[in-house]
């Protein structure tokens, strides 16, 4: 066991070497120069090319590799070609708020999926089974900016119940804070409200048909007892290592939602270096958006045998 | 979202639950029915749709790109079923044709990471080694990355437009498809017919093809029409970043993300391409949802 | 507010003054825009009348539609940091939004001497940067050199190019050294922001100082940048009411509108012409839609390659675009149809080039087969268009339509946008792009010296510069250093019919630009370039 617990950290390593390759290379190739973007459309060549040579911009891939890849090791991701902020404090601020929109997406989906998941579960192909059904693969045909527009049009413009986008910091309080965060929340909390839900209620379906259900109720133990304290339980164990993916979807998903809601979050930060070729941050940021997920990941992974003493790990399979 | 997350995590979900009373049998059949009765909903629409898409050209009333600006962004009509866009160009027509594409462009996508993913996966699920490590990593790196971000990134570097989404989209879910497979293969491998296969001397790849392929093809079927609907709306995303299909072409996502600016002045330009969209991606989990429960090995057996 | 007893007496009236004039300017205006097809000045006249006392503090907020991408008053581009940086800093001149004319700003006034080869700059004393430090004529000389040194990198060489020399009289007098008069000159001086010598030409890692009326506080990058109200601004007649501005970028157009509607900001900067019908008719917004004179949409041909070094196949396109229906559906009929740079308000626009290039299909179709593409059999080219630009893209398909309509339908490239500039500017590797280009009200020689097709950008084409069509260059020249307007104007006039004749590129329309403001905002007047200043700005609540 802890052999493979050593293993599957250590197995983090080359992963994460991959990553930044892959990182690099695919900002590399990014065609455009972010020194025409500074210098604008009116600029001539020489200009552009001295801006080129004092970013380092002319210098061979490989140098350019290593240079970075030693920088980022040791915390230094660079710094943005146009605010000349480093990354660390661009992400620093800016992962306030995503992972504020995430946390709060996550609670959304879990608050909506865990007793609708369990009620389907138990009463399946009910009335309630069949609309929580229905709305969650509605839930899952959406367009996500689609859905934001529109929550924005309902609650901020008609209802004028909640703000219409922008971010308050939790410094100006925490019900202005939460107030500008639900509806971003509840645009990407449905998505991963529906997979959860899914899931949760598949789990239950297998545990509740499971021996150890069944004898807890041939013990004359009451459903309810059953249900909270053998059913639930052990199907809510599974449930984590869908935490663990939901965030890669999560992550992902705030680029659309923070542009909708203009949130100044990660998800806008990269689109915006991605899209002016501000290399250095699209890299760093793609780089701690990578990581982050595959050390959530590998912390699921050796979280989950801790939680669920059944699990025989085998040979290894694609690390998940 | 991959559709990684929900396949493996309910393809050994749906388990028979007890006989506890006839009202449970009750239901179980009734619910039966309805999993069958959506499932065949689901596939008339996507059907249909499919349909549409190749019989555009006689079905549509007027080329998808001839505009009219003098009947610009007109309410639905006779002439105009659906009503017409900012270029004064019949929606219908345009959804028509733009079936085409969105269902060409996603089904490609998919079935890209389908074909090599899932070579990739039987592959190294069978030699193993150096090779299977090799590519586990490099699957684990690509797994490393958010969907959405990985297809930006992208699509930056290989310029917007279909053919980036479309290969966007199938590199970022190939993992999926390498893994589902590459498990299958490894549990198979080891099941005992194969050794028997193996210890009479009969060629083992071949014996474990013809084995392993009617097992795999279920959950590969269920993975393909989820990655299908995710690759339309994950094209709709990049629509809307302004990374997908050129002008003019017809493509849904497009529609549906230039339609936001008419929003209040044209709202139904909007909700034809939306409900375009919604329908086949709604269609296509409920047929994702329904084969997985109709192939699931365990079902059948009940 | 702590600030507002510094604001006397003396500065209202000023204000009144303003207003008054402005609204008679207004007035005029209407009548000459109105003729010219647009009627979007009564608005603006509104946006006037509608002040009472103004009352002092508050915060104001503004979205714009994009995030700057540098603190650089001197490399910065976009029109979102132009809005910013022009209450930060002082310009030595400014031009009038409403009357358009350029007037002395920071300087006291503007006099050619030595014959007609200097440019004598005054400048006021007791004017002080946000640090504290005096401003002087050196920082004038500090800010105009390295604005020149190729190194800074500044798009504004050209804007000042004729300066041979700047030298230092006494600390409130410059004098300018050119070969003559430079009519681009006092024009150019509304874009170039004093910054004080002590910090240096690195100005992008600083905070911002300048010596304007609010103070720069902080950039948070995708969020928010914020100014404070200067608390003694030199010249308190200019100074700004509004205690903080804080400004936001927000990408999505209906999250911008909504966030208006729904009272979470006090002013849309710059959206969707397509929007100002709908804004119109809620209570909630007072819209102001600026006139259609300084932004043009134009079409840069690469006159380098086929079939764009035919000269036929460059009318063809500026005969295949349906202005008016471009107009009226993608600018919400606020455009005007011209063939000029100008406008007819304009004293430099050529009547004769009204009529130069209308749509027509037809001719379209001739045009190509005199060039021997007949049917447009042969033809190979696309357009280049940057995505997030949604007019650029629907011109484009436009254009196309008409083509595909005769034979050939040439591709839309949809690059972003740093791709497209690297694409126009740098590699040359297009064939036709759509652009919006400003200074269509500014002085002509300003206009034809920034950029605008040549030189220097996307220029330089060969078989096609400004020297191989005859009588270009001097015209140019003539109109840029001659006194007499009407000497000027004949200039001007041979140079936009030379264009049309050329046709480097074509002009197909000018569009305007709008805003809207929640009815608590009190005498806002967009800025037409762009070059917007809020300190007449006032908060009612």
């Amino acid at each position: 066991m802890t052999r493979y617990l050593v293993w599957r950290a250590v197995s983090v390593i080359p992963t994460l070497i991959g990553v930044s390759i892959l990182v690099f290379l695919v900002t590399y190739f990014i065609p455009g120069d972010p020194a025409q973007i500074m210098a604008g459309s009116d600029a001539s060549p020489d200009i552009v090319a001295s801006l080129r040579h004092q970013w380092g911009l002319d210098r061979p891939i490989y140098v350019r590799y290593v240079v970075w890849a030693a920088q980022a090791l040791r915390g230094n991701l660079g710094e943005s070609y146009f605010s000349h902020l480093t990354v660390l404090q661009l992400v620093s601020r800016a992962s306030a708020v995503t992972v504020e929109l995430a946390a709060l997406s996550l609670a959304v989906a879990v608050a909506i999926a865990v007793p609708a998941g369990i009620v389907s579960a138990v009463r399946p192909g009910s009335w309630f089974d069949l609309t929580a059904t229905a709305l969650g693969f509605g839930g899952l045909s959406i367009p996500g900016f689609w859905l934001g527009i529109m929550l924005i049009y309902v609650f901020s413009v008609y209802l004028r119940w909640l703000p219409a986008g922008g971010f308050t910091p939790l410094s100006s309080g925490l019900v202005p804070n939460l107030r500008s965060l639900i509806l971003p929340a509840v645009a990407l909390g449905t998505f991963a409200s529906t997979q959860f839900m899914r899931y949760l209620r598949a789990s239950m379906l297998e545990v509740l048909g499971a021996d150890f259900t069944r004898t807890a109720r041939a013990k004359g133990l009451t459903e309810l007892v059953v249900l909270v304290r053998h059913a639930m339980r052990n199907a809510l164990i599974p449930f984590v290592t869908v935490l663990g993916v939901q965030m890669g979807y999560l992550l992902g998903g705030t680029v659309i939602t923070e542009s909708v809601f203009a949130l100044p979050g990660i998800g806008r930060l990269v689109l915006n270096a991605i899209l002016n070729r501000d290399y250095q941050v699209a890299a760093g940021i793609i780089l701690l958006i990578a990581t982050a997920f595959v050390l959530v990941n590998l912390a699921v992974d050796l979280l989950y045998p801790v939680l669920d003493p059944r699990v025989r790990l085998g040979r290894g399979t694609f690390s998940r | 979202m991959t559709p990684a997350t929900t396949v493996p995590a309910e393809g050994h979900g749906v388990a028979s639950p007890p006989a506890r009373s006839r009202v449970a049998g009750r239901r179980r059949a009734l619910r039966w029915l309805t999993r069958r009765w959506l499932l065949s909903v689901g596939l008339a629409a996507v059907v249909a749709l499919c349909l549409a898409a190749v019989c555009a050209g006689l079905l549509a009333a007027y080329p998808p790109d001839a505009q009219h600006m003098s009947v610009t962004l007109a309410p639905p009509s006779a002439a105009h079923l659906l009503g017409t866009d900012e270029y004064g160009r019949d929606v219908l027509s345009r959804l028509l044709f733009g079936a085409r594409l969105t269902l060409l462009a996603s089904s490609a996508a998919v079935l890209l990471a389908a074909v090599v993913g899932s070579a990739l996966g039987l592959t190294t699920g069978f030699f193993g080694g150096v090779y299977d490590s090799l590519a586990g990593r490099v699957m684990d790196v690509l797994f490393s990355f958010p969907v959405l971000l990985l297809g930006i990134a992208m699509v930056a570097v290989l310029g917007p437009g279909e053919p980036s989404v479309v290969l966007a989209i199938a590199v970022a879910s190939l993992p999926t498809f390498a893994r589902v497979s590459r498990a299958a293969m490894i549990a198979e491998r080891e099941r005992e017919y194969v050794i028997a296969a193996h210890a009479i001397g009969a060629p083992v790849p071949h014996v474990i093809v013809r084995t392993l392929l009617p097992n795999l093809i279920g959950p590969l079927i269920v993975l393909v029409s989820l990655g299908f609907a995710y690759a339309v709306l994950y094209e709709a995303s990049f629509s809307f970043l302004g990374l997908g299909a050129q002008p003019p072409t017809p493509e849904w996502g497009v529609m549906l993300s230039s339609a936001r600016s008419y929003l209040f002045q044209a709202p139904w330009y909007a909700f034809f391409p939306g409900a375009a969209i919604f329908v086949l991606v709604f269609s296509l989990n409920l047929v994702g949802d329904g084969l997985r429960d109709l192939l699931d090995p365990r079902r059948t057996t009940r | 507010m702590a600030s507002s007893s510094a604001k006397t007496r003396p500065s209202m009236t000023r204000r009144e003054l303003l207003r008054k004039t402005g609204r008679t300017a207004a007035g005029v205006a209407a009548g000459i825009a109105a003729g010219a097809g647009a009627a979007a000045w009564p608005e603006f006249g509104r946006a006037l009348v509608a002040a009472a006392a103004p009352k002092s503090g508050g915060t104001i907020t503004i979205s714009q539609s994009v995030d700057i991408n540098t603190l650089h008053p001197w490399t910065g581009t976009l029109n979102v940091w132009k809005v910013i940086k022009t209450n930060v800093y002082d310009q030595l001149s400014y031009q009038d939004p409403v009357t358009l004319e350029f007037k002395p700003r920071l300087a006291k006034s503007f006099e050619w001497t030595d014959g007609n080869t200097s440019l004598v700059v005054t400048l006021p004393s007791g004017v002080r940067f946000h640090n504290g430090e005096p401003l002087t004529a050196d920082d004038v000389k500090f800010t105009l050199d390295s604005i020149r040194d190729p190194k800074t990198g500044s798009w504004l060489r050209g804007f000042i190019a004729p300066i041979q020399d700047v030298q230092v009289l006494d600390p409130t007098h410059v004098k300018i050294k050119t070969d003559a008069v430079e009519n681009q000159l006092i024009p150019a001086f509304a874009y170039v922001d004093i910054t004080p010598r002590s910090q240096g030409t690195d100005l992008a890692r600083k905070t911002p100082i300048g010596s304007g009326p609010y103070r720069f506080v902080e950039w948070v990058p995708n969020d928010r940048v914020t100014l404070q109200r200067a608390p003694r601004y030199w010249n308190e007649a200019g100074a700004g009411h509004v205690e903080r501005i804080v400004l936001k970028p927000v990408t999505e157009l209906q999250t911008r509108i909504s966030q208006l509607l729904a009272g979470d900001v006090d002013v849309v900067y710059d959206f969707s012409l397509l929007e100002v019908p709908r804004l119109r008719a809620d209570r909630r917004a007072a819209v102001s839609v600026v006139p259609p004179v300084d932004q043009m949409f134009v079409m840069y041909l690469n006159a380098r390659k086929p079939p764009f070094n035919k000269l036929e196949v460059r009318q063809a396109v500026a005969y295949a675009l349906d202005r008016d229906a471009f107009i009226k559906n993608f600018l919400a009929g606020q455009g005007r149809l011209d063939n000029s740079p100008f406008t007819p308000s304009h004293w430099a626009f050529d009547p004769k080039t009204e009529k130069a290039y209308t749509y027509n299909p037809d001719q379209v179709g001739r045009l190509l087969e005199k060039a021997g593409y007949p049917k447009g059999q042969g033809l190979n080219f696309t357009l280049l268009t940057p995505s997030g630009y949604p007019e650029f893209t629907q011109l484009s398909t436009m254009i196309q339509a008409t083509f595909a309509s005769l034979g050939y339908r040439p591709p839309i490239e949809e690059v972003d946008i740093g791709q497209w500039a690297a694409r126009l500017n740098q590699t040359k590797d297009f064939f036709a792009a759509v652009d919006y280009p400003p200074r269509g009200s500014a002085d002509p020689a300003l206009t034809y010296s920034a950029g605008l097709f040549f030189p220097p950008v996307p220029a330089n084409y060969n078989g096609l510069t400004p020297e191989s069509i005859p009588g270009y260059v001097p015209a140019v020249h003539r109109g840029a250093t001659a006194i007499q307007r009407p000497v000027r104007k004949v200039a001007y006039y041979s140079v936009q019919e030379l264009w049309n004749a050329y046709l480097p590129g074509p002009v197909f329309c000018h569009r305007s630009t709008a805003h809207a403001a929640v009815q608590a905002v009190k005498a806002f007047v967009p800025h037409p370039a762009f070059q917007q200043r809020f300190t007449d700005v006032w908060l009612d609540r």
